[in-house]
């Protein structure tokens, strides 16, 4: 009984360390904005002022010099929002939009109205694929 | 095949009626291994079947937050989707029973193996809301197109 109860010790620190951790974390990303307070989405910044413009809404695609499948996601977003603005953009050049965005798969894709307000962040290919599926124009759907 | 018993996107529930059932059984299955009471595994296996084959009404725990604990509470912040903690409570059932005859073959160390399994998960949904079995669901869900709730 010893040996059980040392071992139900350890695994609620380990789960109540954890949830504590996470609460903290979570409390402090809520503290400077990054989520959104009624709905509990991420709320990313907007596009920086040099990918703004032509006062349409803008898909960044946030690649790798790797990254096989960018390049079908941006012709597969040309191809469904012709009337929209497709940038390909490769992380290793502009470091500081993974930063930014938190990138940490390509394509990580960032999808703008036309203020540059950020309104949704798909990651991987066949996010997009289905984003593009689900919504007939994304910018109105928010 | 939608019907009028089966909606197609069932009304949102509180999520703190889960998170009750989470922390009862985290505690629930705590107290058992320590004491040796192997029959808290099976008992709550049936607790879990009855909300998830039945949805969270027939659910004791959820039941009794539902009635008692919540008319004494705040109105919920935000209500959730019903059934990503409906498709977790199974994974549990699945556990607990595949503990419950590990007890019965006699295999004891593998019967509170999983049952603890289930016990970290459902400590760690109840402190954080972060719920395993919930993710699950919300990727298969994802892939089949389905449409949830909130």
């Amino acid at each position: 009984m010893i040996v059980r109860l040392a071992v139900l010790v350890l695994l609620s620190v380990a789960v109540g360390g954890a949830s504590v951790a996470y609460r903290r974390r979570r409390t402090a990303d809520e503290a400077r904005g990054a989520f959104d307070a009624t709905t509990g989405d991420a709320l990313w910044p907007a596009l920086p002022a040099d990918l703004q413009g032509e006062l349409r809404p803008t898909w960044l695609v946030l690649s790798t010099p790797v990254c096989a499948s960018c390049r079908a996601v941006q012709a597969a977003v040309a191809d469904a929002f012709p009337h929209h603005r497709v940038l390909k953009v490769d992380v290793t050049e502009r470091p500081e939009l993974g930063d930014r965005y938190d990138v940490k798969r390509a394509p990580t894709t960032i999808v703008a109205d036309a203020t540059g307000t950020v309104v949704e962040r798909l990651v991987g290919a066949e996010a997009v694929v289905s984003f593009i599926g689900l919504v007939d124009d994304p910018v109105a759907a928010r | 095949m939608a019907t009028s018993a089966t909606p197609r996107t069932p009304a949102p529930i509180d999520p703190r009626g889960p998170r009750t059932n989470q922390g009862v059984l985290a505690v629930a299955l705590g107290l058992g291994f320590v004491f040796s009471w192997w029959y808290v595994v099976p008992v709550f296996a049936v607790v879990l079947f009855l909300g998830a084959a039945f949805g969270p009404r027939f659910g004791p725990v959820i039941r009794f937050y539902g009635e008692v604990i919540r008319p004494r509470l705040a109105p919920p912040v935000e209500l959730e989707d019903p059934r990503p903690p409906r498709f977790a409570a199974a994974v549990g059932v699945v556990f607990l029973t595949a503990a419950t005859v590990a007890f019965l073959a006699g295999a004891t160390v593998l019967g509170w193996t999983l049952a603890l399994i289930v016990a970290v998960l459902a400590a760690l949904a109840a402190g954080t809301g972060i719920c395993v079995g919930c993710e699950i669901y919300l990727v298969v869900a994802r892939r089949r197109g389905v449409e949830l709730a909130v």
